[in-house]
């Protein structure tokens, strides 16, 4: 009789734990327009001519959850390199406390400029992830290549690397998002928006940190949505 | 019975001394009245199997994409670990890049690296000639790819990082662990600063005179305040080299260059950030009537150096005495041999 109040007893805590699971999950879900963005096989359209992009990388970096203005979870040592070329990338899991309540979250886009002057790291911050400038030392923070039919570039392809940690040109910036109950937490990534106002044919090729890195970085930071935002 | 326990305590021991003399922490030594090194240690901690892997490292061609040359081959020990048989750096191909190479010493003082500062970190320094075409011409993982398949790096790199799998990280690392111990801080004048000998008439003469007119800029002890300035080079058209400009991007940075270390000054040669200068005199002779007046011409050279003829002589004996033969000819630092 006993060990059916002890059960009773565990059943309750685990219910009043999944009513805040433990373990949160964010998709990175890369699209254009509203079909989802797939590198080297789709073509696009952008400005009524081909598009195909080769590569989409960035950094999401110092995930925090608040509730109301409250900070109540930051993630340690958060760098995620998300890359569209490895899908297992796009998702990122949060190894949360019991009872942590939020309704916001944030993080930034792109490498912080501590972290940019530490030296040689690990794991997703390892240069070998070709995510770093060897002449002008800093992480790039987020990287889109492609070919479009009218760049009058080699192989008309375009280049943004846009990144840049010191003063006036740096380039991180934080996203913020207000939380339903929506699980997993979906954030769309339509590059089209990235694109919508530059002109290819003149701007296709960015590879320094520069006061235009800035202003896409700016850009960049705006096309991460919640679904319904 | 007695004897299998002195068997294991004696593997123990030698278990115990191996573990010591490789993978327990060095400290750095900084010479008495220097100041702190720039470098945090705590985030690389010295040890001796990384030192060996970085110095293996820092004498392999294999970071190179024709295998042809290693960062020796620019960075020569018995010169200072400068380049000496042209003014513009070779590269792979015979591709000249467009800069002298740099001496290497003391760089765990450097807060950046390059002649315009464009790394920001000695470990990541090694990233650009790994990855520039002007230079080594190969990318990072390829360079990793290849020592991973040597018979050699799996267990250099298993010895040092307890990991036999080679990441971008541990490489730099590694490196720059053997460019922290490059320490030069035994020449002449380090000696005199010490009370252990004393400079001639015509050393102290010179030192004087250094002190009144470079001190400020090639500041003891380290013969480098770490700052940029313009010292009144004229701009070389063929090159158009804007010096700390292409990183900041800002005006007043124009024509800007690291201020480098004279120590070994007597080997570096060929002297300034083109290799224009074959002569510690043509050296002098340019401070004194070669200044070419600009905007961002360093104030305290104006009006060029008023330096005798007697006096450069002088001068010329001073920076001898930062010559340090045990740096240049130290074991340590040399090719390893097995
Ligand atoms: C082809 C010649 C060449 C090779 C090979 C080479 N370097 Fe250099 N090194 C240079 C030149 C030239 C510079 C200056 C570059 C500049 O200012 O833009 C330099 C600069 C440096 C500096 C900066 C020093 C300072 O005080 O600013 C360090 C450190 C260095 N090299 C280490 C290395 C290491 C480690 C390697 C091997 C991985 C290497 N170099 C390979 C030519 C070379
Ligand atoms: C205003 C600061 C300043 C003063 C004062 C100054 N220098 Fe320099 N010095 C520099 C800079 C900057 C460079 C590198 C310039 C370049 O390569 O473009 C340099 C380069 C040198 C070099 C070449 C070193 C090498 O390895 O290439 C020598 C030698 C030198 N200076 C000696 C002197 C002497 C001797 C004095 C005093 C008579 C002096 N300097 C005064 C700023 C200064």
């Amino acid at each position: 009789m006993k060990y059916w109040i002890l059960i009773i007893f565990v059943l309750l805590l685990l219910v009043d734990v999944s009513g805040q699971e433990r373990v949160l999950e964010i998709e990175f879900k890369a699209v254009y327009e509203n079909a989802p963005l797939v590198l080297k096989s789709e073509v696009h359209q952008f400005q009524e001519k081909k598009i195909v992009f080769t590569r989409l990388k960035y950094y999401i970096t110092n995930i925090e959850l608040r509730l109301g203005e409250e900070l109540v979870w930051k993630e340690k040592n958060s760098h995620h390199l998300i890359d569209l070329e490895k899908i297992e990338t796009e998702k990122v899991v949060l190894d949360l406390p019991e009872k942590v309540h939020y309704d916001k979250i944030s993080y930034q886009l792109g490498v912080d400029s501590l972290t940019n002057v530490s030296g040689a790291m690990g794991g997703d911050l390892d240069p070998t992830k070709g995510m770093y400038w060897a002449w002008n030392s800093g992480y790039i923070n987020f990287k889109l290549e492609g070919v479009y039919e009218d760049c009058p570039t080699r192989k008309n392809k375009f280049q943004f690397h846009i990144g840049g940690y010191a003063g006036n040109m740096a380039t991180v910036q934080k996203i913020e998002h207000g939380l339903t109950n929506e699980r997993p937490i979906v954030i769309k990534v339509d590059v089209n928006q990235f694109l919508k106002e530059l002109n290819l044919v003149e701007e296709h090729s960015l590879m320094r940190p520069s006061t235009k890195s800035v202003a896409l970085a700016k850009r960049a930071a705006l096309i991460f949505k919640r679904n319904d935002e | 019975m007695n004897r299998k326990i002195n068997l294991v305590g004696l593997v123990f021991v030698l278990f115990v001394c191996y573990g010591f003399h490789s993978s327990a922490t060095i400290d750095f030594l900084v010479p008495p009245n220097w100041p702190t090194p720039n470098y945090n240690f705590d985030k690389n901690p010295l040890t001796k199997a990384k030192i060996a892997l970085g110095r293996h490292l820092f004498y392999e061609p294999l970071l190179s994409r024709d295998t042809s040359i290693s960062c020796s081959s620019c960075h020569s020990q018995y010169t200072a670990f400068t380049h000496v048989d042209h003014d513009l750096s070779h590269g792979i191909d015979d591709r000249i890049g467009t800069r002298n190479s740099p001496s290497l010493m003391n760089l765990a003082w450097s807060n950046t690296f390059m002649w315009d500062g464009a790394v920001n970190h000695l470990d990541m320094q090694a990233l650009a000639p790994m990855t520039h075409e002007d230079e080594m011409g190969d990318d990072l993982l390829n360079v990793i790819q290849k020592l991973q398949a040597s018979s050699k790096y799996p267990i250099l790199f298993a010895k040092a990082f307890g990991d036999s799998i080679i990441t971008g990280e541990h490489l730099l690392k590694a490196i720059a662990q053997f460019e922290l111990i490059l320490v030069s801080a035994n020449a002449k004048y380090d000696q005199v600063m010490r009370k252990e000998t004393t400079f001639s008439v015509q050393e102290k003469s010179g030192y004087a005179l250094f002190q009144t007119h470079c001190n400020s800029c090639h500041q003891e002890p380290l013969f480098t305040n770490h700052q940029f300035a313009n010292n009144g080079l004229e701009i070389d058209t063929t090159l158009n080299d804007k010096g700390r400009m292409g990183i900041t991007k800002e005006a007043k940075d124009a024509q800007l260059f690291k201020i480098p270390t004279l120590r070994n000054v007597e080997f570096s040669y060929p002297y300034m950030h083109d290799g224009r200068f074959e002569q510690l005199s043509e050296v002098l002779n340019h401070y004194v009537k070669g200044i070419h007046k600009s905007a961002t011409l360093s104030p305290l050279l104006e009006e060029g150096l008023p330096l005798t003829h007697e006096e450069q002589i002088d001068l010329i004996a001073f920076l001898l005495t930062l010559t340090d033969k045990e740096f240049l000819f130290n074991p340590q630092f040399s090719f390893p041999r097995k």
